[in-house]
Order: C-alpha cells, then structure tokens, then sequence
C-alpha cells in the first residue's frame, strides 16, 4: 500500500509538469482556437536559447532566463505573423497542421544547431535535497516546477477572468467575426497569445530540461501524456488541464508499479480514447455552444 | 546500442508531430546509387574495379535520431578518406556512399535494393530494426554485411553467410554483467529493468539464469519504453524490492534518466548498477548525475578511453565526436573492413567472407576493439567485453571480461591493468 | 474616434454613400446605391430577403470589399477595417444576436465597451442600463441561456454600450414574437433617441419600420428607392 500512496505522490508531481505544458496549449486553443502541436518544439527551443546564453555568452542562469523569456515572447509573435496569419480565414485544421509544419522546421533547427552533441547536462535553477513524502523523495526541482505551476496557473486564471485582455481573447475564441465587428483589434491579440504561449513554453522547458535532458527531442514524449490530460481536464479549462494532467500522471505511475510499466503507457491510452468517447468536453471543459 | 535505441524512442515517442515526422520522413525516399560498373581488372566482382571499391551503407540520416546515429558513418568516412589519401588500398580507392533511411526497415530495404548490383559490400550502420529488415536480402545475395551495431540475436545466432557482427548481443551481456557483478561483490538477488532493445526478453531471461546458476535470486523486472518520462514509479519498486544489484539494458538517455531516478529515491542497490554497452554513450555522459558513479558498472565493446596510439582516436581527436563511442565503433568498423580487404588476395565478396571467418584473435583496432574471432559458424567477433565506469566526462575500463555465447563459459573477469 | 468616445455626435454630416457597387465574384448585388443618414436620424431600409440588406451593413463595417464614389461618415471616408470604423462611432448589431454564449450578459456588454474604447466603462454602462433595465437582471447570467428576445436586447445594448454616433441593426425581428417586436423596438428606438444615436435599421418587417422610422427607404434591384411614408397603400405593396 505504501508504494502505491508513494506512486501516487510522485505521480502528481510530475502530473504538474504536464499540466504546464498543458496551460500553453489550453491558453492558445481558448483564444484562437487552434491546437498548437509545435508547443513542445517551442519549449524545447526556449531552454535551448537559455542554455547558449549560459554557455556561449557566459551569462548566469538566473539572468539568460528572463532574456530568454523576452526573447521566446518575441519569437511566437513573429511565428504568428509569418506562420498563422497569412491567409488565416484557411481554417483551424488548415492553421493546427502548420503548426505541425513549425514543429517539424523548428525540430530541424534545433537538430541542425545543437543536435550532434545533445542531449545536455542542464543546470537546475535550485539545489537541494528537497523532501520525503512516505516513501517518495521530492527533490528541490520537482518542489519548485509544483510552485510555479500553481503560480502560473493562477495568473493565467485570473488573466482570463478578470482582465480585458483575457475577457477578449474569450470572446476572440468563441465568435471571431463578431468580436472584430464589434472592434475588438483581432491580429494584435491573436499575437500577444502567441508570444504569451511561448513564454509559458519557455518557463516549462527551462524546467523541464534538468530532468529530460536537453535534447531537440525533448518534449516529444511528454506530449502523449499532456495531451492527455487536457482531454481529460476539457480543452479550454485551466484548471482542467491541471486536473487531467495530475490523474494522468497519479494513475499512471500507480499502474506502472501495480503492472509494469508498459502499462502506463497503455492506461493513457485508454484515458485518452475513453474520454474522447464519452465525455469529449472533459471534466472541467464546456459544451462547444451549437452555432448555427 | 545508442543508436538504436535513441531511433526507436523516436518510433515509440508518443507525440503526433513525432508521428508525422516519421510519416513523413518515410514519404521522400532515397533513390538508389547509380549502377555500377564491374569492369575488367585483375578480379572481376560488383563494386570493385582496378582502381575503385564501392562501399555503401543505410543509415538514419533525417529524423530525431539522425545526430545519435550519424556519428557512426561520418567517422567511418573520416578513416575511408585517410586511407585514400595515403593511397587506397593496393591502389584502389574506396569510394562509400551512404544513404538515409530514418530508421524505417522499409526504406533500408529499398536502398539496400537499389546497393546490391553495384556495390562490394554494405557497412553496418544504426539499429537493430533495419539490420533485421535487410540482412536476409543481403545474405541470399551474397554481399557482406559487415559490421551492423544490432541486438536482434537472429542476424547473427545462427550464423547467416555474409552477416557479421563485432558487439556482442545484449543478452550475453546481461549474462556476462551479472557473472561480472557476483565475482566482484557476492552472489545476491537481481532486479533487472530494460528498454525494448533488440530481444530484450532474452536479455531479462539470461540475466536470470545466470543469477540463479550462481547463487543468487531474481526479484523482478520491468520494461520501459525508450524516451520514458519519469523513472521515478520504477526506482519506488526497486527501493521496496531491496535488491543487491540492479541490471540494465537501455539507451544512453534513459540510463541516465534511471540512474538519476534511483539517486534522487535514495533506490541505488547495495552492491552495484551493472549495465550493458547500449549505456556506453555520450549521452549517458553528459547527463547523469555523478553520485552515482561508483555503483555503476557497463559492459562495452571497445576500450575506453582509447588508446592514444590507435588511428581512430587520433583521427577523431578535436573534432565533435571526439569522446562519443559511436564515432569510435564506426571507425574502427572501418579499419576492420579495411584490414579485411588487405588480407584478400583476389577480391571478391566470398574472399572476402572467408578472410573474415579466418580471424582467430586478429588484433583488427588495436587500443579500441579487443582481438576479434570468427568461424564459419561464430559471426559475433568480440570475445572480450570491457567492464567500464563513468568516471567525470568519460568512460573508464575497470577490468576485462570474457565473453562467450557459451552459457557454461566460466572464465573470470581480469581487472584492467 | 473621440466622437466615440466623448459621446454622440450632434454636428457633422452623418453616413453619406453614393453610387455604392457590391458584388460576390460576380453576382452584383448593390448597384450603385446611395444612401444618407443624418445625425441622430432613424432610417429604415426594407427589402426582401436576398436584396441585399445585410450586404449593405457588412459593407459599412469594413467586412466586405466594394467600389463607391463616396462612402464617408462625417465627411471622412470609412475604412475597410472593422475596427476603424467602430473607432470612428459606427456600431454594427449583427444578424442573429450573435451573443458570446459562454460569457454572461456582463460580460458582454463589457466586450462592446473594449471594442468601442471606452474609457469609462461605468458611466456607459449606466447610460445604457438606465435606458434598457429589462437587462439589469440578467446581467450575471451566461448569454448563451437567454430567450431570443432578451439575446436581441443584450446585442442592441453591446452596440450601444460603445456609445456610438450611428448604430446599424441588422434584422431585429427575426425569429421574435410580435410582442418580443414591438418592446424591443420600441425601447431601442427610445434610446438611440434619448442618446442623439442615429439608427440604420434593415429588416424584412416594413411594418414596424414604418411604425419608428423618420425615413424609409426600399432596397429593390440593389439600388435604395425612397418610400413615401404617407401613403399607407404603397406601403403594404412594396414588395410586390
């Protein structure tokens, strides 16, 4: 019993990191309606410019994050200009296969620049032993990813809630003609959420990386269980996609050490395509109002 | 090894982008190299002439394990171009060409298609999924392959004509580390945890029979895909489990993944890590968090660091791959091939086959690869696998084991002098 | 812009179109109509479905491209932007409500006010609702769950909430009950009115049209023919 409660622990702590990575996606896919498949890449690349301002330009670790928090938000606003606006009336499936397109293009930049001699050894931000829970050791890093997530999370819940900027970007989500008949600056928002979610993207490969490894490929096999446990959470909720990624991550680690570890994997699966199934706006998620 | 596993993580990698990666990456296929001229010299054979040797090989070019994989070849060019440059080989040239096939047997098979007619002989490349997909289309053809990094026991066990192989499989390496680990520290009870690698259930069930024949106890074992997220679930099994030693087979990633989950749960085994070559790579490294280091123990094919002496260290030395051991075996692969193609007097494929099979403890790299031995009926050729430790930036040899498929082989592990 | 902003326009020349040609591809639809509405006047434009109605107000809005000699709202021409020409005080109530149905009627109302740059979110709002309180109890209720006719007022109020020179309402009585018509018609008009807010309002319901309007005018053949409002005969045969 001890080791599924000690599963189950650690099962949340790195069900936060999905999560995470999940507020990205979830943000971007409430705003504009696209799910963003080049949110991994974008992370990857974030920790990658952090590293080579640590490593190339000398700077400490605590100062090249905020530049490359700058420059990340910079960078998705130019990807938004370049890749998703021209001919944006193209559709939502047209533009989330673009962002597949940037994925891969991104992946090759990244192979290109830095992949012969990846993966890396990646500072953490803290040290420390961090603490034991029953039988699980939280280690410093791991304690501050769960800080930072219930930070950001709260931000970007309160973003939305409460501020202009977030109530337009519900509005932009939900009737983008109307919303810009009614003078609300499309382009300019649509942009701001781009850089906004490459930031984020930046945060959580910042963080990620010390454990993963920095590697091109880095986030490719997080995404199944992100992905995941924003299904399951509902696409367009925050604390959903928080929610989903916790139990994703909590019942995957209890069905590793209960059946082995291919069934994890396999126990994701399942989540993923039962919800799909029977509840496809997922626990927090809303019905997609019928337009007519 | 590495490279294999790092493509197949790629393949089981769980992301859409990865799948349309691939999807697409096996969409642009390669064409294959132009045809050759077997024209009159002293020998007539595919892929030699009086002044030219075609070599080819099929390698993951593209796609997410291009640069775990690549290393492997271009290091095999670098040595290629050296000897030319000093002349060839009895005055010929070998020229190599190497073509893409993003770790997709399908496209392996195709190139190695379009390679048959007009080349001498394949070079082995990345991956254990490929050289199962086209050692048989090159067996029955006829042409060497010389030289594939591969886990799949049935390439080589038994013995196909034309396909050899220096690494020694997995499973005899699980086999081999755990007699290594209970000579060093006492007989004790394993735990055995793998990542999909060639016949991994081999390697689990090797590693077992030779814990039990030596007096020790098999607790448990777990598989793990490559590129898993979190080991942490696994280091939680293993710190209930209380085993004396753990053993490994995986990829360079994810060994360290592990090895840094068992730190971080204060799970290392009261004896030792002991792992097989598929560690042995940059990437384990590179990332591995170094209060491990003294329980950790990997079988390697090649010694490590290299001997200063050997052409291959020198020729790798100052540039990117200096330290990789994948850049290290392709290389010294190469001197291989070349030493094998001296050794022949009229050159042809079957000559050269029965070169190979001639070599009883032929010193081919000396200072990277153990003498090899080979026999009509043994197409593995490392006889010695290298125990070594992470020590810092590199790799270290502790000591030298003998290797054999024999399973009542007994010998015992030398420390290294 | 500061039109928008200060509060309605009392001065100035209004919306001024002429020779205005519309078409999709090329099925022309708006063959040079000119058209004028003076500040603070109510004009209605009727017509049968597919005259082109809706045509005309997507056109004013900047949603759709078109040729015209003059297309100018108090002398400066409209852009082909809808967000300038919500900046120069020209409010568009789409056909069909098209509420925010996830967002409350609050929040709505505030996604007009940040569209239409509104500094002041408070006072308008208090204008608006002081004009319109059948909409005060459902402010804090999703949009999505009104009836047709409370959807209709929250959209007028969107617009409004803005503080528009000119409000264009596209089909108001559709899919109402004549009652749910006539109460909301008659507050809109009453507001816009009370504002100083000129009214371009299009419907298939010449009726009520004629009930509010200071001016009526006939989209037929994509030209706009005025009505003569006195004669109540010509009025019930427009169509035919």
């Amino acid at each position: 019993m001890g080791l599924y409660i000690s599963a189950a622990i650690s099962g949340i702590a790195v069900g936060l990191l999905y999560g995470m990575i999940g507020f990205a996606i979830v943000m971007l896919y409430k705003s504009t309606g696209v799910a963003n498949f080049a949110q991994g890449t974008l992370a990857t690349l974030g920790a990658f410019v952090a590293w080579a301002l640590v490593t190339d330009a000398g700077l400490p670790l605590l100062a090249a994050i905020p530049i490359a928090l700058i420059a990340s938000g910079m960078f998705g606003v130019i990807v938004y200009f370049v890749v998703i606006r021209p001919r944006a009336s193209a559709g939502n499936l047209n533009i989330t296969v673009r962002t597949l397109g940037l994925s891969l293009l991104l992946l090759a930049v990244m192979e290109w620049r830095w992949g012969a001699l990846a993966p890396y050894r990646y500072p953490t931000i803290v040290q420390g032993d961090g603490i034991q829970i029953a039988s699980v050791v939280l280690p410093a890093q791991t304690l501050l990813i769960a800080g930072v997530a219930a930070v950001i999370m709260v931000l970007l819940w309160a973003l939305f809630r409460y501020t202009r900027a977030g109530l337009s970007f519900r509005a932009l989500a939900e009737q983008p003609d109307t919303a810009r008949l009614l003078g609300l600056r499309a382009t300019r928002l649509s942009a701001a959420t781009w850089g906004l979610s490459a930031i984020l993207g930046t945060i959580v490969g910042v963080l990620l990386a010390p454990s993963a490894f920095l590697a091109p490929s880095m986030m490719e096999s997080y995404l199944l269980f992100t992905f995941t446990g924003i299904v399951l959470g509902g696409l367009t909720s925050l604390p959903g996609a928080l929610l989903g990624s916790v139990i994703v991550g909590i019942v995957s680690n209890v069905a590793i050490v209960a059946f082995s570890l291919e069934a994890g994997v396999l126990v994701v699966f399942a989540i993923l395509l039962i919800v799909m199934a029977v509840r496809p706006q997922g626990l927090l998620g809303k019905q997609e109002a019928v337009r007519l | 090894m590495r490279i294999a596993f790092n493509r197949s993580a790629k393949l089981a990698g769980a992301g859409a982008a990865v799948a349309l990666a691939l999807a697409l990456g096996a969409c642009s296929g390669g064409s294959p190299g132009a045809g050759g001229e077997t024209s009159g010299g002293a020998v007539a054979e595919v892929g030699v002439t009086a002044d030219t040797i075609r070599l080819a090989a099929s390698q993951t070019l593209s796609g997410p394990g291009a640069a775990s994989c690549a290393p492997s070849t271009d290091a095999a060019q670098l040595y290629f171009d050296k000897v030319n440059d000093e002349g060839g080989v009895d005055g010929r040239k070998i020229d190599f060409e190497v073509l893409d096939d993003g770790y997709d047997p399908q496209r392996a098979l195709a190139n190695v298609r379009g390679f048959i007619d007009s080349k001498f002989a394949m070079v082995g490349a990345c991956g254990s999924a490929t050289a199962a997909a086209i050692y048989r289309t090159l067996s029955d053809a006829g042409m060497p392959f010389l030289f594939p990094t591969n886990g799949v026991a049935e390439v080589v066990k038994p013995a196909s004509p034309g396909i050899l192989q220096l690494l020694p499989l997995y499973e005899d390496q699980t086999a081999s580390m755990v007699r290594y680990g209970f000579e060093e520290f006492g007989s004790g009870s394993i735990f055995v945890v793998v990542n999909p690698l060639g016949e991994y259930e081999s390697a689990i069930s090797r590693a077992r029979e030779v814990a039990e024949s030596g007096g020790g106890s098999f607790v448990d074992s777990a598989v793990a895909q490559l590129g898993t997220t979190d080991y942490t679930p696994i280091a939680l099994q293993i710190k209930e489990a209380d085993p004396d030693f753990v053993v490994m087979s995986m990829g360079g990633s994810d060994s360290a993944k592990f090895v840094n989950a068992l730190v971080d749960q204060n799970a290392l085994p009261r004896s030792a890590v002991l792992g097989t070559s598929a560690s042995v790579a940059g990437s384990f490294l590179s990332s591995y968090n170094t209060a491990a280091s003294d329980k950790v123990y990997f079988g390697s094919a090649i010694q490590l660091p290299p001997s200063a002496e050997n052409e291959c260290t020198q020729l790798l030395a100052g540039g990117d791959f200096a330290n990789d051991p994948i850049a290290l075996i392709g290389c010294a692969s190469a001197q291989a091939i070349v030493e094998a193609i001296r050794q022949t007097p009229e050159l042809t494929r079957a000559n050269l086959l029965a070169t190979i099979e001639s070599w009883d403890e032929e010193d081919i790299s000396p200072g990277i690869f153990a003498p090899v031995s080979f026999s009509a009926t043994d197409h593995i050729g490392l006889k010695t696998l290298y125990v070594v430790q992470p020590q810092g930036t590199e790799f270290g040899v502790i000591a030298e084991c003998p290797y054999s498929e024999d399973e009542n082989a007994d010998a015992s592990c030398t420390p290294a002098g | 812009m500061t039109i928008a902003q200060d509060g309605p326009a009392t001065t100035g020349r209004g919306l001024e179109i002429e020779n205005l040609v519309v078409g999709y591809g090329k099925a022309i639809v708006l063959h040079g109509l000119s058209l004028r509405v003076a500040p603070g006047e109510i004009v209605g434009v009727a017509g049968p479905n597919g005259a082109g109605k809706s045509t005309l107000l997507k056109v004013i809005s900047g949603l759709l491209p078109r040729t015209a000699d003059r297309m100018t709202f108090d002398g400066v021409p409209l852009k082909r932007d809808p967000v300038a020409v919500v900046g120069r005080g020209v409010v568009h109530v789409p056909e069909g409500r098209r509420m925010f149905a996830n967002l409350t009627v609050e929040e709505n109302l505030k996604v007009g006010a940040i569209g239409g740059r509104v500094r002041d979110y408070r006072a308008a709002r208090e204008r608006v609702l002081a004009l319109l309180p059948t909409i005060v109890p459902m402010l804090g209720r999703k949009a999505g769950l009104l009836s047709g006719g409370q959807q209709q007022q929250v959209a007028v109020a969107r617009g409004l909430i803005a503080n528009p020179s000119l409000l264009m309402v596209d089909e108001l009585s559709l899919g109402l009950s004549p009652s749910a018509v006539a109460s909301i018609s008659a507050s809109t008009v009453a507001t816009c009115r009370e504002l100083g807010t000129g009214l371009l309002w299009v419907d298939q319901n010449i009726t009520i049209l004629a009930k509010h309007c200071d001016r009526l005018v006939l989209l037929r053949d994509g030209v706009a023919e005025p009505v003569d409002m006195s004669d109540r005969d010509a009025l019930g045969s427009v169509y035919f």
